[in-house]
């Protein structure tokens, strides 16, 4: 995903009929690049099976503490 | 009944949903616009009645609440034998589905949508002066088709530029093993000097110091919001920088922001839609856009919001009432 190279898709006589932001498009590596969805799911429908519903391992504890309780803000 | 409106292919918000009505037992039907033209179900619109028929039998009446959840970004593709009519064609197909879709709309404008119908294309330019008028700061936003006036603002513009697209048509173009992708780009001297004196109406923006950005998921008056950093911020895209430096916290606004993003909320007639904010290292929050169908799992499974839960109750409420 963050192979980045800047270089541009198409030829100078397309991007001067284009917005500027087509001449900085970001090149990267399809593999990587998750909203290609080729090897990514963001959600999964076995997550939520009935052999295993909603209990899949939380990222954090369930709790109310907010950013501005861990850090001055 | 509730009616889903999403894409045929993988949609990553529209599914946990789905399990959700799944395990409540709650009646819907999931159309895609590849299921209007798919020869796989027989149905008809009867424009004289206002009313669809699926296998013989009226829907309209069953369907009690509406989600929009991208079903318009998808479309059937002609395929490559339509030769060098394909793009005219695609494009004809599509506006024929549109229309198909708006009329959809029509006939079941009385329903609750989440979102609106008509209101999940934003223009992102009309926004920031809702958003204005909502009491909320907005960064110095030019469209400006010439290097001297661009000069000029980058010039007043101590922290730098930006550009991005006016409107959301942000889809890759994939050619293999390379992805290229129109992200929001730094728009520096380097890149301004070899500009042509003139060139295509182009988005720029004053580059928003952050210490943090703060993304809000908002559902019928309700924030859910989520404090967002990048550990080493390679690039001012934040989707360029990798998940693995993307650090996600729950976040309390305080309540004169969200009285504004409930405003705001309220001038763009949306019940739902991801906003994102800048929160400056002054303490000032700055409104960036708001996608009535952003993408909300991350913040939500970060955080332990179950926003996808909070959807389908939403829903479900609204069938039942």
């Amino acid at each position: 995903m963050n192979a980045l190279i800047q270089e541009e898709l198409f030829p100078e006589e397309t991007l001067q009929r284009l917005p500027l932001s087509y001449r900085y498009m970001a090149r990267l590596h399809s593999e990587g690049f998750q909203e290609n969805f080729s090897h990514h799911r963001f959600s999964r429908s076995w997550m939520h099976a009935s052999n295993a519903y909603i209990g899949t391992g939380t990222y954090k504890p369930l709790h109310d503490i907010v950013l501005q309780d861990l850090f001055a803000d | 009944m509730i009616l889903i409106l999403t894409y045929d292919a993988y949609e990553q918000g529209t599914d946990p949903v789905v399990d959700w009505l799944l395990e409540a037992n709650v009646p819907f039907v999931r159309v895609t616009a590849t299921d209007l033209v798919r020869r796989r179900i027989r149905y008809q619109i009867d424009v004289d009645r206002q009313d669809v028929y699926l296998d013989g039998q009226s829907v309209k009446e069953s369907v009690r609440v509406v989600w929009y959840r991208r079903f318009l970004g998808e479309m059937p593709d002609v395929g490559r034998a339509a030769g060098p009519h394909r793009a005219q064609l695609q494009a004809e197909v599509s506006t024929e589905i549109r229309h198909l879709f708006e009329y959809l709309c029509f006939i079941l404008k009385d329903r609750p949508w989440l979102p609106a119908p008509g209101k999940t294309q934003l223009n992102k330019l009309e926004v920031l002066n809702h958003a204005q008028a909502s009491g909320l700061n907005v960064p110095v936003t030019r469209v400006i088709n010439n290097r001297r006036d661009l000069e000029e603002l980058y010039r007043r513009s101590p922290n730098g530029l930006i550009t991005k697209l006016i409107a959301d048509v942000r889809k890759p173009y994939v050619q293999a093993e390379t992805t290229y992708v129109a992200v929001t780009q730094v728009v520096d001297a380097e890149r301004i000097e070899p500009m042509s004196e003139y060139f295509f109406p182009t988005l720029f923006q004053e580059k928003v110091p952050a210490q943090y950005e703060v993304r809000i998921f908002y559902l019928d008056g309700d924030c859910y919001a989520t404090a967002i950093r990048s550990s080493e911020p390679e690039h001012v895209d934040r989707k360029l920088n990798g998940s693995q430096k993307t650090h996600y916290l729950p976040y309390r606004l305080p309540d004169a922001l969200t009285g504004q993003i409930r405003e705001l909320m309220r001038r763009l007639d949306l019940n739902t839609g991801c906003i994102d904010l800048m929160r400056r290292p002054d303490g000032a929050y700055v409104f960036l856009e708001v996608n009535p169908v952003g993408q909300y799992l991350a913040e939500s499974e970060h955080c332990r919001y179950q926003l996808d839960r909070k959807i389908a109750n939403w829903l479900i409420t609204h069938n039942a009432a």
